[in-house]
């Protein structure tokens, strides 16, 4: 866990947090790695293709860097991703809708908020069939839910990599 | 913005195809100057009418776009590239579809409140796999508006229902917008579009056919969008499987959007699809041409048939 925290101190706290700074990491069941990390110039002149209104997408520019094949930082596509073999994004800022979707294209399960200290699950409800489907979304629906709370569903489990990577960087605020 | 989209190379084969077309369907001089449609009111016959000929467009204008980089697929049998059917403008690009021509291409095109298109893409995922067209247009367009909060009257046209990440992009760059599709993907989880986020909402072209007086007309010439709309809507469609199955003919086991983008009536349809943007039917001309649309349409259809031949991935105007 020496690196992440290596890796995220180099970035929350030498590039602060108003450059909205992300992480992106792997976690294999045992051990987080992380994997590449970037931010946006606070006065828009950003390494990557997207900054609109008021809210900095980084995680999502960051993704579409390494979702770009023959560049040499391509993430790697994870065979069956579940909760212990998957990619985790850590976010200096509120995660946006966008940043979502991408986390899904990206075999995420989840993502940090370490602003809030909050991390979200992302959706990866994808019934085999249309009537599933349908079922899933009725549902939902008639439970009333949010979008919040239907598609990315707000954490409550006790992950190790969660409590770790929260008590080393935010002590006793996330704890 | 009214770029000069004269600027953009075209070989002169092609212009005189345009020409050619100019003369066919309304004898008037080609403007090269994107249109708007003042005059239709949001919602009316005439505007679900002239969605449905965009609509046409934007799923069309996948095929002169086979270019998502797969260096392993092949085209389909009774491919139209051998027909000797396309355009000068379409042989021009013929060594470049071949080796890239995997069927799995989607477009999208923006239209701003007045129906003027702003923006087209396609799928470009073999390069970059978050560059389905949706994300691929939305990021374009970013560039050079990273400031405009609202959508409101505007329409994004996504033949294909749009997937997770794509719903999520337009959900939250494309506030307020209304996007419509007509075939339905059995891959989708749960997506921002189906909570209208950002009031953002989502319309099956195929529901607002009640709407347009040439109904008939509309689904005689481009049936495309009751075989491939009314069969994949799973929504209400319990045999959604057997449905498929039987658009997509053969016997596969399993069966989705993928073996639908590779079926031979999927590619036969798409093809007659862009062939049909450039011949209207006599009553879609009267009918246009009362309204004082058709020029605008003609203008635009144009100017997006020449960029799309001019460009790889994406139009930003």
């Amino acid at each position: 866990m020496a690196r992440v925290k290596q890796e995220l101190e180099a970035v929350f706290k030498t590039q602060g947090k108003s450059l909205f700074p992300t992480v992106v990491c792997k976690y294999n069941g045992k051990t987080v790695t992380c994997i590449s990390h970037g931010y946006v110039d606070p006065k828009g002149k950003s390494e990557y293709l997207a900054a609109f209104g008021d809210t900095i997408p980084s995680l999502s520019v960051l993704l579409n860097l390494h979702s770009q094949k023959g560049g040499g930082i391509e993430l790697g596509d994870i065979k069956d991703a579940d909760d212990e073999n998957c990619y985790i994004a850590v976010c200096g800022y509120p995660p946006t809708i966008s940043d979502f979707g991408m986390a899904y294209r990206n075999n995420m399960r989840f993502v940090l908020d370490l602003a809030k200290g909050e991390f979200w699950r992302v959706n990866q409800n994808t019934p085999d069939t249309p009537n599933e489907r349908v079922a899933l979304l009725e549902e939902e629906k008639a439970k009333g839910h949010k979008i919040l709370d239907a598609e990315w569903e707000a954490g409550g489990k006790d992950f190790p990599w969660y409590r770790t990577i929260c008590t080393e960087f935010l002590g006793s605020r996330s704890s | 913005m009214t770029p000069d989209i004269g600027t953009v190379k075209v070989p002169k084969y092609y212009q005189e195809e345009i020409t050619k077309e100019a003369q066919t369907l309304g004898k008037f001089e080609a403007s090269y100057q994107w249109s708007d449609h003042k005059g239709v009111t949001p919602g009316s016959s005439l505007w679900w009418t002239l969605i449905a000929l965009y609509t046409n467009f934007a799923w069309g204008s996948q095929l002169p776009c086979y270019r998502s980089g797969s260096a392993t697929a092949q085209p389909p049998s009774g491919d139209a590239f051998k027909q000797g059917s396309l355009d000068a403008g379409e042989k021009r690009l013929k060594n470049f579809y071949v080796p890239f021509l995997d069927g799995l291409n989607v477009s999208g095109l923006l239209l701003d409140p007045t129906m003027k298109p702003l923006a087209w893409s396609v799928n470009t995922n073999k390069i970059n796999k978050t560059h389905h067209a949706e994300t691929a247009l939305i990021l374009a367009w970013l560039q050079g508006n990273p400031k405009k909060q609202s959508f409101e009257g505007y329409t994004f046209i996504s033949p294909w229902r749009p997937c997770c990440m794509c719903s999520a992009w337009i959900a939250d760059v494309f506030r307020g917008c209304k996007v419509v599709w007509f075939i339905d993907d059995p891959g989708l989880p749960l997506r921002h579009l189906d909570f209208k986020v950002n009031k953002t909402e989502e319309i099956f072209l195929p529901d607002m056919f009640n709407k347009m007086e040439l109904a008939s007309v509309v689904k005689r010439d481009y049936p495309w969008f009751g075989e491939l709309g009314a069969a994949t809507y799973w929504n209400y469609n319990a045999n959604y499987i057997d449905k498929l199955r039987e658009l997509v003919g053969g016997t596969q086991e399993k069966i989705g959007p993928v073996e639908l983008f590779k079926s031979e009536k999927y590619f036969d349809r798409l093809t007659r699809s862009w062939e049909s943007t450039r011949h209207l039917s006599s009553e879609l001309l009267q009918t246009l041409t009362k309204a004082g649309q058709l020029k605008s349409y003609v203008n635009n259809i144009w100017a997006l048939r020449r960029c799309i031949l001019a460009f790889d991935e994406s139009v930003v105007v």
